[in-house]
């Protein structure tokens, strides 16, 4: 799904503990923990502390099951439906400012890639902000699954930057970009910011600014939905409160849409 | 930092969310106030709905907690002395945890109990436990207790104790959290 290489098929049964299995499918342990408790990958429970061993036969019909093509358009309604792999994009409904948190390299894939994708395709124009490193892997999942991105960053319709230096001059930005596409005609917006990026040029308590004004200044005047990605491994949990705090409407979707 | 007990008067009330049986929530809070908005109107409208209700943590959130309820429920002791609120800190085992949920459960049923509450106060557990196994304990709740029993749950976490990661992984042990007003469950 995110151009990861399919593992050789040598002995489909051979039985792999959890660290293996986790390696083998490119994801966390708590992935796998939360998938097979959630009986969407099967499992084997073995000895006394019955710990869980994958067939890899099991492992792979997982990742086939996820990679499958997709569905065709006009899938609006069936949005909300919560799947085991997170290719169904957030419903488009304007106005949505939503907080994402992911635990993983991975995970902030599966959370932007398929929302900026989504926005291409229906022709919003859409921005990622993001520190470097950030920006350059979200960009290479995307170009996988879309060959001609380089044309739509060149053409203005995905805007990539880094976090400007505070909450004032990120929604100057914001202001000024969507204002100068709206004259040009477009008529929606996504945003991806990942926030660790303004973290790391401001304080905890000026995170609240942004979104406080990102949800006042921007939300109600441009037809935005915006995607705030937070990283659990860089913030404290009382940050991450603040951010859930913050974004009222992620507590309208589906879990599987907005952590990762 | 904010002192349970000062002139501030938590919203107690309960609001228009509806629980339902089978309803597993997670609350998370940052202040020992935040803690006391979880929990005490919870537990209060258990009461008074005639379930029998379980707070499982700590000895300092038990104490913190009854102390506010009985402000609100003077008859507070009558239900701790006659059983409908069962006061206890987590096992020391995750198993041995889910083990004694569900054999109190079975017994109040055998008299006659019809629904129930449980709110527990999670870091109790994770002094106990690791941070695996307190997903898998959450896990375990979920099928063998929340949705086998007429009980509501909630289970509080303090964010200023677990780390990013933990609370990532808190809210999606919960998918029960997203059809609710934040402000019920965030504190």
């Amino acid at each position: 799904m995110n151009g990861r290489s399919v593992p050789s098929r040598a002995d489909s049964t051979e039985l792999l503990d959890i660290s293996e299995a986790a390696q083998f499918l490119n994801v966390s342990e708590t992935s796998l923990r939360r998938w097979t408790n959630a009986g969407v990958l099967p499992c084997l429970r073995i000895g006394l502390r019955r710990e869980r061993r994958f067939r890899r036969a099991d492992l792979l019909g997982f990742m086939e099951q996820s990679t499958a093509p997709q569905r065709p358009a006009n899938r609006e309604e069936d949005s909300m439906k919560a799947l085991a792999w997170k290719d169904e994009p957030v419903a488009a409904v304007h106005g949505n400012h939503l907080c994402g948190i992911y635990g993983s390299d991975a995970g902030r894939l599966d959370l932007s890639v398929p929302f900026l994708l989504d926005g291409l395709r229906r022709k919003s124009v859409c921005f990622l902000v993001a520190p470097r490193r950030a920006q350059k892997d979200i960009l290479k999942a995307m170009k996988r699954r879309r060959p001609s991105l380089d044309s739509d960053i060149k053409a203005g319709r995905l805007i990539v930057s880094e976090h400007q230096d505070s909450p004032a001059a990120q929604c100057r930005f914001f202001e000024t970009a969507m204002s100068k596409a709206e004259v040009e005609g477009v008529e929606s917006f996504r945003v991806v910011g990942d926030m660790w990026g303004l973290r790391l040029k401001v304080s905890a308590k000026q995170m609240v600014k942004l979104e406080v004004g990102f949800e006042r200044r921007i939300v109600p005047r441009f037809p935005v939905v915006a995607l705030c990605a937070y990283d659990a491994r860089k913030f404290a949990g009382v940050e991450l409160l603040d951010a859930l705090k913050d974004h009222d409407d992620t507590f309208r979707f589906p879990m599987g849409k907005t952590l990762a | 930092m904010d002192r349970v007990g000062s002139d501030r008067t938590p919203n107690l009330s309960e609001g228009p969310v509806t629980l339902t049986f089978g309803s597993h929530l997670c609350g998370l809070y940052a202040s020992d106030l935040g803690r006391i908005t979880l929990a005490v109107p919870f537990l209060l409208a258990g009461l008074n709905e005639g379930s029998v209700c379980f707070l499982v943590g700590p000895s300092n959130t038990q104490r913190q907690a009854l102390k506010y309820m009985k402000k609100q429920r003077p008859s507070l002791q009558d239900d701790i002395d006659a059983g409908r609120l069962i006061l206890s800190e987590y096992h020391s085992g995750t198993r041995g945890q889910t083990k004694y949920f569900r054999s109190l459960l079975d017994k109040k049923i055998a008299g006659g109990a019809q629904s129930f509450r449980i709110i527990g106060d999670l870091w109790g557990m994770r002094c106990k436990a690791s941070e695996e196994d307190l997903i898998e304990y959450e896990a375990d709740y979920d099928q063998l207790i929340a949705r086998n029993y007429p009980v509501i749950t909630i289970c509080i976490y303090d964010v200023r104790k677990f780390s990013g990661v933990e609370v990532l992984n808190t809210l999606k042990g919960h998918r029960d959290i997203l059809r609710y007003p934040l402000e019920k469950v965030l504190a």
